[in-house]
C-alpha cells in the first residue's frame, strides 16, 4: 500500500500544501532558534517523510539532528535560512499540481 | 444504530495530515477507526469508549504520548497502545516499553503495511487478553460454585 492508494493526487497535493505552509508558521511561531529547528526538523522528517516529501524529510532529520546535538544558533539559523526555500518551492510544485488539475 | 464489530482503532497525532494517512490505512483494513489531534481528547474518548488499541505520537503539545500511554491504562485494561515519534534514540524505546506501549513505531513509516500490520498485531493481543480474562472469570465461578 502507498500513498497513491490512499489518495488522488489532487488530494495529495492539498494535505503536503497544508502542512508544509504550517511548517512555515513555525518559522514565526517559535521565537527560540533550537526549539525552532527541532520543531521544524521533526515535523519535516516525519510528516513530511510520510506525505512523501523525501528530500524534505531529508533535510529536517538532518537540522533535528544538528539541533540535538546542540549545534550553535547561527549554524541552526542557516540551516533553516537553506531549508526555508526548498519549503516553498514544495509549495509552489504542489500548487501547480492543483491548477494543472484545475482544482 | 447498529454497532460496529471491528475493533475499534484510536489515533492520536498533533498533525492531522498523520492522523488521516494512519485513519485511511486502517480503514481500508476493515478497523472502526477514531482520529484526534488533541491528547486531552483522546484521554476522553478513552473513558467513554472501548478501544482495542491506540496508535499515539509520543512528542505533542501539553500531554506526550508516554502520559497518553499511562492515562489509557489508569483508565481501561487491556487496551494496547502503540507509540510513534520521528525522534527516536534508545531512551525514548525503552520509556515507551516502561510505560506500558506494546509496540513502537519509527516516523517516517517505511511502508504504510508495517503501520497496518502493528495494528493487527496489537488486536491480536487485546483479543488475547481477553480470551485471558473471560477464562479466569469462568475458572473462578467453577471453584465457588
Amino acid at each position: 500500500m502507498d500513498l497513491s492508494d490512499l489518495y488522488t493526487p489532487q488530494e495529495l497535493a492539498e494535505k503536503r500544501i497544508s502542512f508544509l505552509e504550517r511548517v512555515l508558521a513555525f518559522y514565526n511561531e517559535i521565537p527560540e532558534t533550537a526549539d525552532r529547528a527541532r520543531t521544524v526538523g521533526h515535523k519535516l522528517r516525519g510528516t513530511g517523510g510520510n506525505l512523501g516529501l523525501a528530500d524534505l524529510a531529508e533535510r529536517g532529520t538532518a537540522l533535528q539532528w544538528q539541533a540535538q546535538e546542540g549545534a550553535s544558533s547561527d549554524v541552526l539559523k542557516g540551516e533553516l535560512a537553506r531549508i526555508r526555500p526548498q519549503i516553498e518551492a514544495a509549495i509552489a510544485r504542489e500548487r501547480a499540481i492543483l491548477s494543472e488539475r484545475g482544482a | 444504530m447498529e454497532e460496529s464489530t471491528s475493533p475499534r482503532i484510536l489515533i492520536v497525532d498533533d498533525d492531522p495530515e498523520t492522523t488521516d494517512i494512519i485513519c485511511r490505512v486502517l480503514s481500508k483494513e476493515g478497523f472502526d477507526v477514531t482520529t484526534t489531534v488533541d491528547p486531552r481528547q483522546a484521554i476522553e474518548y478513552v473513558e467513554d469508549e472501548k478501544f482495542a488499541v491506540v496508535v499515539s505520537d509520543i512528542q505533542m503539545p501539553e500531554i506526550s504520548g508516554h502520559e497518553l500511554t499511562r492515562a489509557v491504562h489508569d483508565t481501561v485494561k487491556g487496551t494496547q497502545v502503540i507509540l510513534m515519534t520521528a525522534y527516536s534514540t534508545i531512551d525514548k524505546v525503552v520509556e515507551a516499553y516502561q510505560v506500558g506501549a506494546s509496540d513502537y513505531l519509527l516516523k517516517p513509516f517505511e511502508d504504510l503495511d508495517e503501520v497496518a500490520e502493528a495494528v493487527r498485531g496489537a488486536v491480536r493481543r487485546h483479543q488475547r487478553w481477553h480470551e485471558a480474562l473471560r477464562k479466569t472469570y469462568r475458572q473462578s465461578e467453577q471453584r465457588w460454585a
